[in-house]
């Protein structure tokens, strides 16, 4: 039987599974200190709640992980999101914009010479003055400018005579030592992939078209953990949410 | 004595920890988050209109021309306080299924959104709604992210049901506007939109 009018045009919406949903990386900052809890509630300091705060909680920040990557089929964590979990709650780390320990990782997608390419920005906040900050990219990775990072044959040199012919082999050299052309540089030069992207914006040879995904990488003094969007049916486990966990070496 | 002592000294690290991106107070904050969601609601209100089969040309008319007068540059290129160049207001729609993305500028969305080839359509939002922290951009100026929900139904002339749910994160601009004759104002304005398709509902 067809669906009537109504039928089709009447919207059930789960609000609970929207605030559920981790909606926006200030919100997750704001879940991870334990500010709002895994249901999008503020958490008062001396709130009389039904549920044992401690609970509450364990539930917000087990809630920030892709629980379908960090949990067991019984009902629990696996061993480096539980270790997480309780070191989250334990130590009382914080996280906060100012921060320096964090960074996003955003990919785009780019025409180089009018063919597609795709690069990734790492961008991070920088403190202008006071309360102002502003996002500024500090490296980019990508195939165009990998070539950077390559070594390169050091001990290549042009001659100390070479003015007395007025520098006449000098073009065919360096064609003919394309990779290894750092080392003709004087002293002090520190080749960077930040300089090719200048180049390649400001000649017009790179055009960056649109931002195709980003991830948020974080640094605590136990754990480094990166941070992706998801979207998935029948589950409240949704939004920005932890994918990767590491667990740093003790030096 | 040792006591409060302690309890003093936690109150004022907790204070120096918290986030310091801009330097408005509570009250404004909070003033800003009620009209942000307020200006929201009456986007969300043109888009229904405008996406709305049954009403007349004329009303549709009127919101294709006055909903853009609600985003920066009014729906056109415009350059911030800086001297930083933007391109026309635009939404951009990224599919987390297939990772694809693609740009619409506002005025092409709403046209597009009036002339959409379906029998009946249908937009509702959701209550809910979050707006991030306030981050200062210049002497005069804040910005901010409201995210919320819109679920879109419609029916085709073969009477085939599309319906599907997005997050939309807007940017939301508020600058300090110092008039002759009004005094000073607060103003906000809305920037590009991000559209997250979520799943279908």
């Amino acid at each position: 039987m067809a669906e009537t009018h109504s039928q089709i045009f009447t919207q059930v919406i789960d609000e609970q599974e929207l605030n559920c949903r981790i909606k926006q990386i200030d919100e997750f900052f704001m879940r991870f200190n334990y500010k709002i809890d895994y249901a999008g509630k503020p958490v008062e300091p001396q709130e009389s709640d039904s549920e044992p705060d401690s609970l509450r909680h364990f539930k917000t920040t087990a809630s920030l992980l892709n629980l379908d990557k960090f949990a067991t089929g019984h009902n629990s964590l696996d061993s480096i999101a539980s270790e997480f979990v309780d070191y989250v709650i334990n130590s009382d780390v914080n996280l906060h914009y100012e921060d320096t320990t964090w960074h996003a990782m955003v990919t785009c997608s780019a025409l180089y010479n009018g063919k597609p390419q795709s690069l990734t920005l790492r961008m991070q906040p920088e403190r202008v003055q006071d309360e102002i900050y502003k996002w500024v990219i500090s490296d980019v990775f990508s195939p165009l400018v990998d070539c950077m990072k390559d070594s390169c044959n050091m001990n290549l040199r042009i001659f100390p005579g070479a003015h007395g012919g007025s520098f006449i082999t000098i073009p065919e050299f360096i064609n003919l030592n394309t990779s290894d052309i750092h080392a003709l540089f004087c002293k002090g030069y520190e080749p960077t992939s930040l300089a090719a992207f200048e180049y390649l914006i400001k000649t017009g040879k790179l055009k960056l078209q649109n931002v195709t995904g980003v991830k948020y990488s974080f640094h605590t003094p136990e754990y480094d953990f990166i941070v992706e969007q998801f979207s998935k049916k029948n589950t409240y486990n949704n939004g920005w949410l932890i994918s990767t966990i590491i667990k740093n070496q003790k030096l | 004595m040792k006591y409060k002592f302690i309890t003093l000294l936690i109150l004022i690290s907790g204070m120096t920890t918290f986030a310091q991106t801009n330097d408005l107070t509570d009250e404004e904050i909070d003033a800003f988050k009620v009209q942000c969601q307020e200006r929201i609601d009456a986007f969300q209100m043109g888009l229904e209109i405008i996406g709305d089969k049954q009403q007349p040309a004329d009303i549709k008319t009127h919101y294709l021309r006055t909903l853009p007068e609600m985003f920066m540059g009014s729906g056109d290129p415009w350059t911030d306080v800086n001297g930083g160049r933007h391109g026309a207001v635009k939404m951009q729609v990224s599919s987390l299924s297939s990772g694809k993305v693609h740009d619409v500028p506002l005025k092409t969305y709403l046209t597009r959104l009036r002339d959409l080839n379906y029998k009946s359509v249908e937009i509702k939002k959701a209550q809910t709604c979050l707006i991030s922290n306030l981050y200062k951009v210049s002497e005069n100026m804040y910005m901010g992210t409201c995210t919320f929900f819109q679920f879109f139904t419609a029916v085709g002339s073969d009477n085939r049901v599309y319906k599907d749910r997005t997050q939309k994160d807007v940017d939301v601009y508020i600058q300090r506007v110092d008039d002759g004759s009004l005094g000073t104002y607060w103003d906000m304005k809305f920037g590009d939109i991000n559209v997250v398709q979520t799943s279908p509902y």
